[in-house]
């Protein structure tokens, strides 16, 4: 478990220094992950050290915004009132073209229709009371 | 087969009162099941100088705390301590049990899990309804609304089932083979048969899960008491030696080259284990494996060598695992139709199945697998157990 919190309304992780620059980035219309000067892997958000080669100089970089579904699912109940509206929601695990994967809802898209290999888009979108979340669109 | 010793040997065994329903805290409920397994053991309390304690993850140190042998009216252990790896730890306790019997630092060591999840005022669905860091360190979850571990569960079967080309049927047969067994088992909360008409029928609570994919939580609490070989031959219940024990820890790597859902620490813990106990998969009568969701058998089914990899939705979809099929598994009803007691399940099936003491649900059992996870699948612990002292 972690501890959760609101940001304008909205159920976010309580943010450090480890996954601040990836939720901040959003602002600015960014897909912001990591990754690894010494062995070039590009790494989830989160990583304080390189699960590859161990370096400990990982470093913020700009993704493209460009993937795929990795996988999905269909959120038929939820656990917290900011979702009860969007009752049957996607969240999906997008696989971004640098390697990293990570989770966000897709948009502008049936749930019905969702599949695993469509190429998907970064868009950002603004949640709660005007907070910017990344979500993924068809490409 | 190879001669060989076994490592240790569950003596007693015993469980708490099971409900669905508050009936007391969750440290009551292990000292119930302590004291339960003590007397089932033959033992009295001053013959016990072990004790390893696992709570549920999402419980507190508080709720199952390590004064729990003041509770129980333990006294000068030489082994006392909380194993925490999460839904292996079921498994695990025994397993470093076995370790301490092994080297002499105790000779009667008793392994308790405990949960009380229900408790009044909040439902069964809240119990386990907190965004959990099941899919990495980021905590994504609570903003894109990934709750609970069912949410987390259907995204990897869903990755299984598309790389497997599975349908709903293929889980549906799951469930529908552990409620057979359920049917059979006085111990199992699920009275009910379950067709595949009814399991596709059942809401979504995640799509790709139904209702019936999924587990529920229960009260209650499973004790052992883990000795040498050569005691538990002189105990009063049949010994269920412990021949083989392995771990597999493989972890959550978020990025392309790593299929998390298809490829688990479970075959590393297998291989350990089969190893030890000088056999292999085929060697083995039954299996009982940690069920929290249908997916889960199927992965677990390829992981330990029962079935080849992609091949388990057929196997359990012919009835292979069902009563009467050609590999029992998970004979009380598991998780997903017995009773959710996390490693607990698992391992009080595979004592009873190992003693004889199954009643009508009873399979060949010179060999048994008892599989436990935690996380995401991503901690795992099994042992192969015996009713023979040589293999
Ligand atoms: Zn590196």
């Amino acid at each position: 478990m972690y501890d959760i919190t609101r940001i304008q309304g909205w159920p976010m992780p309580v943010l450090n220094e480890l996954n601040r620059p990836h939720f901040d980035a959003m602002a600015e219309g960014k897909v912001l992950v990591q990754h690894c000067p010494d062995c070039a892997t590009w790494l989830a958000p989160g990583a304080f050290l390189c699960e590859n080669c161990g370096s400990t100089g990982v470093q913020w970089r700009q993704a493209s915004g460009r993937g795929e579904i990795y996988s999905y699912v269909v959120m038929h109940r939820t656990f917290d009132p900011a979702f009860e509206a969007m009752v049957p929601y996607n969240v999906c695990l997008i696989e971004l073209e640098e390697g990293p994967r990570l989770l966000a809802n897709v948009v502008g898209v049936a749930n019905a229709d969702l599949t695993i290999g469509s190429p998907v888009q970064a868009t950002f979108e603004s949640v709660g009371e005007g907070l910017p979340l990344l979500k993924f669109k068809p490409a | 087969m190879a001669s060989k010793k076994p490592l240790a040997a569950i003596r007693g065994f015993a469980m708490s009162d099971l409900s669905r329903q508050y009936i007391g805290p969750t440290w009551q409920l292990a000292v119930a099941a302590i004291h339960r397994a003590i007397a089932d053991a033959g033992l009295k309390k001053s013959d016990i100088d072990g004790l390893l304690i696992n709570k549920s993850p999402v419980a507190t140190l508080m709720d199952l705390p390590m004064d729990l042998l003041d509770y129980a009216g333990l006294k000068d252990l030489t082994l006392c301590g909380v194993v925490e790896a999460e839904g292996s730890s079921g498994v695990q306790m025994v397993q470093q049990a076995a370790l301490a019997v092994q080297a002499g630092m105790a000779k009667a060591v008793v392994c308790v899990f405990s949960d009380a999840p229900i408790v009044p005022g909040v439902s069964t669905q809240q119990a386990f309804g907190m965004p959990l860091p099941l899919m990495g360190k980021l905590g994504s979850e609570a903003p894109t609304g990934l709750f609970g571990p069912v949410a987390a569960y259907a995204l990897a079967a869903r990755r299984y089932m598309h790389k497997n080309k599975l349908t709903e049927d293929h889980l549906g047969a799951v469930a529908v083979a552990c409620r057979q067994w359920a049917l059979k088992n006085p111990l199992a909360m699920m009275k009910k048969p379950l067709t595949m008409e009814d399991h596709h029928n059942s809401p979504y609570v995640v799509d790709p899960f139904h209702l019936f994919d999924c587990s529920f939580p229960v009260n209650g609490a499973v004790a052992v008491v883990v000795t040498s070989a050569a005691s538990a031959a002189d105990g009063p219940q049949p010994a269920v030696y412990v021949h083989g024990m392995g771990q597999g820890h493989r972890g959550v790597t978020n990025r392309r080259g790593f299929e998390n859902e298809i490829e688990i620490g479970a075959r590393l813990a297998g291989e350990g284990a089969y190893a030890m106990a000088g056999v292999g998969p085929k060697d083995i009568d039954c299996a009982q494996v940690y069920d929290a969701f249908t997916y889960c058998i199927l992965l677990q089914l390829e992981q330990y060598g029962f079935v080849a990899p992609g091949g388990a939705g057929e196997f359990v979809l012919a009835g292979q695992t069902a009563p009467g099929g050609s590999f029992p598994v998970n004979t009380g009803g598991g998780q997903l139709s017995g009773y959710y007691l996390q490693g607990g399940t698992p391992l009080s099936e595979g004592v009873m199945q190992t003693r004889g003491t199954a009643g009508e649900r009873q399979v060949k059992h010179d060999l048994v697998l008892t599989a436990a996870y935690g996380g995401r699948m991503m901690y795992h612990a099994c042992m192969i157990t015996s009713p023979h002292a040589s293999l």
